[in-house]
């Protein structure tokens, strides 16, 4: 097959990006334009993508069901570029049909069935061509699939049929301005703004907000189907009243975004498209998004406005850097979790530490320009997240460089972040703030060490050996890496104290002291620490050990609770090797029926490893 | 006539061939070598799927 020379077989130019274009980008800038190119990539990749999904589909018949074949929906695409190119656009940059033809195609390739028959995903490519021909006012009819009862048209909304099955199949029918989906039992005409509500519809809504001369234009879609993260989804709509407060938030997180950190909100405006609202989650944030879906953030709802503006920078790191990882591989496929980091409980692959190094870079920037604003009440709350990110980051990021399998454009990317990270370092926060966030990266450190890492059973048992001979030292022992965590974990973890130090700066002692019992397994220890009553803290650990002698909260607590009376060894000992402490601990404990003191066997393997 | 050659910056080349200004009936009939390749690229990419999902932590609620 010729390839070159041929006028009939063209000459393709790929993509690419400069690496002046990608330093800016791994700097955390680009602003605009270097998103505007990561989304001509994506729009190239999920043609090809849909191109592949229609020639194996048109290839094997059966793969549509009892919907029509592909074709039709290509035809009709073919109609959309003609009479509105800028329809066929959207629709291609929907972060939902790249979500959704990456989902298939896995599908197909695996020769497998997903959530729903495969015709029903195959088949969402009418619905995709569907609502791009209703956007750009074109007549035509066409076939769609249906999901427990739910006819979707991507970007637009769900019709609401009645069905007796779990899959169906509706017709859309539609003329310039007026469209009608329907089926044996019901039709539903939808409303002359998509947006909006009507008989047997639900509309995404649309949130557009301003701040300054920027615009940000988000659809809030709680209805695609593949929206999610992994598989389809089913809708789960949103109160007005929700719906509301995420217009309000967002309003207030973009004023900050866009104030604190121009050039990224300037490439939000071009990059984010899509809000997955999902329910709020006490004392935490989550978010999410995956590489498939460009574009698109799940963010639970937030508990106030920089929640969200944090939450929204940091997703949007995830979304820049999954279409910067489409155009070049930052790093060699290594699935094993064996790195730890500041933001997770449990150990990460490469892949997800180079992600959260990218997004926790931005949300460190975004707290440190907060910081900076002097906004009164938010100035600790900033500062305190400022310091705490951006040694969380940089020491991931540090462990992440000299990594071998980062690729030659990893470490290019590794490097600038770190050029501008450094600076960050010695930029001054209160010293007390600064304690507050040593002290949550330290208890954080210490609880994935307790519970991931395993100690070298021969150590286990020289230290074992040397207690139980009464030995006053042992001749030096190396201080254990944390290399090689192990997957399972050894004992649950509780937040409690990080989420009552980060009530008492963000508000205040009263109000942690108020609310400390409501916490999620916040013990009186706990509140003790984190109200700076450190021998009481410890006396409480104690007895919690006394209780339960396995408890990784409990060691790493009387930890701190050392370490913040003096800088001794057992306190040195239960923050930098607990799972050493607590390994040994539970050998004496199975040798002998008397259980150690733990504090002055963390003293004693405290002096004895150098 | 005297013609400059094109100065391309370096920089990363992707696998992924620019369709931006391939019409989609167009795209439709291609076959190229090219094509096929990028066309296996991108399905074979689709093995790997980053999902990032982080908890980061914030105020109290309510």
């Amino acid at each position: 097959m010729p390839d070159q020379g041929d006028l009939s077989f063209p000459v393709f130019a790929v993509h690419r990006l400069a690496w002046a274009d990608f330093d800016r980008l791994a700097r955390g800038g680009g602003g605009a334009a270097v998103v505007e190119q990561l989304r001509r990539a994506e729009r190239s990749r999920r043609l090809l993508l849909l191109r592949a999904l229609v020639d194996e589909v048109t290839k094997n018949p059966g793969l549509s069901g009892p919907l029509p074949s592909p074709e039709p929906a290509w035809e009709l695409l073919v109609r959309v570029e003609e009479k509105s190119p800028a329809v066929l656009d959207l629709m291609l940059a929907h972060p939902y049909t790249g979500s959704w033809v990456g989902y298939t195609t896995r599908l197909l390739r695996d020769g497998i069935t997903g959530v729903c028959p495969i015709w029903v995903h195959v088949g969402h490519v009418h619905a995709l061509a569907a609502a791009a021909a209703i956007r750009a006012g074109l007549p035509f009819q066409a076939e769609l699939p249906v999901w427990q009862g739910g006819a979707m048209l991507p970007t637009l909304g769900l019709a609401r049929l009645p069905s007796g099955s779990p899959w169906s199949v509706a017709w859309v029918h539609a003329v310039p301005g007026e469209a009608t989906v329907s089926n044996a039992m019901a039709a539903v005409r939808l409303p002359r703004d998509p947006a909006s509500d009507g008989p047997g519809w639900l509309g995404i809504r649309r949130l557009t907000v301003r701040s300054g001369s920027r615009t940000l234009a988000v659809r809030l879609d709680d209805l695609d189907p593949y929206r999610g993260l992994y598989e389809p989804v089913p809708p789960q709509r949103l109160d007005d009243h929700d719906a509301d407060s995420w217009r309000l938030l967002l309003r207030r997180a973009w004023r900050l975004v866009v104030h604190c950190l121009p050039d990224i909100a300037e490439a939000m405006c071009a990059g984010l498209d899509s809000l997955v609202p999902q329910p709020a989650a006490p004392f935490r944030q989550p978010s999410a998004s995956t590489g498939e879906a460009f574009g698109s953030a799940i963010i639970a709802m937030p508990a106030d406005a920089p929640s969200l503006a944090a939450t929204l920078v940091h997703e949007f790191q995830h979304i820049r850097l999954g279409g910067l990882m489409h155009l070049a591989p930052l790093y060699r496929e290594d699935d094993r979790e064996r790195f730890y980091t500041g933001w997770r409980d449990d150990p990460r692959p490469i892949g997800g530490v180079l992600q959260g190094v990218y997004a926790f870079f931005g949300v460190t920037a975004f707290w440190r320009a907060l910081a900076a604003r002097s906004l009164g009440s938010l100035d600790r709350r900033a500062a305190f997240e400022f310091a705490l990110w951006r040694g969380e980051t940089w020491r991931t990021l540090r462990v992440l460089h000299d990594d071998a399998a980062l690729t030659q454009a990893g470490r290019r990317l590794v490097d600038g972040i770190a050029g501008v990270l450094d600076q960050w370092q010695g930029e001054p926060v209160p010293a007390d703030l600064v304690r507050d966030a040593e002290s949550v990266a330290a208890d954080h450190y210490a609880g994935w060490r307790i519970r991931f890492l395993r100690p070298d059973p021969p150590t286990v048992a020289t230290i074992t050996n040397g207690w139980l001979a009464g030995r006053p030292r042992l001749d030096a022992i190396s201080p254990p890496t944390d290399r090689d965590p192990t997957p399972v974990p050894d004992g649950p973890w509780s937040r409690a104290r990080a989420d009552l130090i980060r009530l008492r700066v963000a508000e205040s002692s009263t109000a942690m002291s108020e609310a400390w019992p409501s916490i999620p397994d916040a013990t009186a220890a706990d509140y003790a620490y984190a109200s700076g009553r450190f021998a009481q803290a410890e006396l409480g650990y104690r007895r919690e050990l006394a209780a339960g002698a396995d408890l990784p909260a409990a060691w790493v607590g009387l930890g701190l609770a050392l370490a913040a009376q003096g800088t001794g060894p057992a306190g040195r000992a239960l923050l930098a090797y607990p799972e050493l402490v607590r390994a040994a601990h539970r050998r004496i404990r199975a040798i002998t029926p008397r259980a150690p003191d733990p504090v002055g066997l963390a003293d004693w393997i405290g002096r004895s490893v150098r | 006539m005297d013609s400059f050659p094109m100065v391309i910056e370096p920089g990363v080349d992707s696998p992924l061939v620019d369709l931006g200004a391939v019409p989609l009936a167009v795209l439709r009939e291609l076959d190229s070598a090219a094509l096929r390749r990028s066309l296996g690229h991108v399905v074979e990419q689709t093995r790997y799927v980053l999902v990032s999902s982080e908890s980061s932590t914030t105020r109290r609620i309510g």
